[in-house]
């Protein structure tokens, strides 16, 4: 038997009207600092979003007491429940201790999806600072 | 990309953020500093969110280059409404961006 794989009736993502959106960005917490969505992408109307790379690394600055500062990203689907997609809770209390998590793949996120960068410091004492990115493309849904 | 000041808000969820679809903050822009309730960059952990909010406190971000902007430079809100259209709170006509002035 021999089986035919047709052609696909529509072009590849990168060649629908990709455009990269990459968000970056960092903050230095403490001693103390709220919970805060420090960015946000939504994907458009008619979009999709495929994710390439994610990071999120925190550094303690000063030596610190009662810590547990938080760096993450997350995703909320449209109408869906938030996930986490790459999650750093650095609970470390000696200056220079460095937490980082790292992501790379395809995931395909759906119009409407919102992806949202976070960071939380419950230290007494001491700063830390956290850096927090992303790359993908933007397409044609 | 646009700079723009814009008031935050809060959420028991999440906790502060800003109320439109894409932004990214800028460091140290927060506004206005508050002994221990509002710093350079963020609320302080132990600062109960209806006294941060009591002060109007505002971030200036970047938003997208794309973001439909009226004659007064606020953000115009049935075109946001049309580029998130199918969003359960960005794309519903109920949903008003928060005002956007100059970043100072």
């Amino acid at each position: 038997m021999k089986v035919i794989f047709p052609p696909g009736q529509r072009s590849n993502y990168f060649d629908r009207n990709a455009v990269t959106k990459a968000i970056s960005g960092a903050t230095s917490t403490g001693p103390g600092s709220a919970p805060t969505i420090r960015w946000t992408y939504t994907v458009p109307a008619a979009k999709k979003y495929a994710l390439n790379t994610l990071a999120c690394r925190n550094v303690r600055q000063d030596i610190g007491t009662v810590t547990a500062a938080q760096t993450f990203i997350a995703v909320t689907p449209a109408g869906g429940a938030i996930t986490n997609l790459c999650t750093l809770s650095n609970y470390a209390l000696e200056r220079g201790a460095v937490g980082q998590a790292d992501f790379s793949g395809g995931l395909v996120f759906m119009t409407g999806a919102v992806i949202t960068a976070n960071t939380s410091d419950n230290s007494a004492t001491g700063n830390t600072e956290h850096n927090y990115s992303m790359t993908g493309l933007e397409f044609d849904a | 990309m646009l700079k723009k000041r814009l008031p935050l808000a809060h959420s028991t969820l999440t906790g502060y953020y800003v109320d439109v679809p894409s932004y990214r903050m800028l460091p140290d822009t927060w506004l206005p500093i508050t002994p221990g309730l509002i710093y350079k960059d963020g609320a302080f952990a132990g600062a109960a969110p209806a006294a941060v909010l009591a002060l109007s406190p505002s971030v200036v971000c970047e938003l997208p280059a794309e973001t439909p902007l009226d004659d007064l430079g606020k953000i115009d809100q049935r075109p946001l409404q049309k580029m998130y259209a199918t969003h359960p709170r960005f794309g519903k006509p109920d949903y008003v961006p928060p005002v956007a002035t100059d970043p100072t």
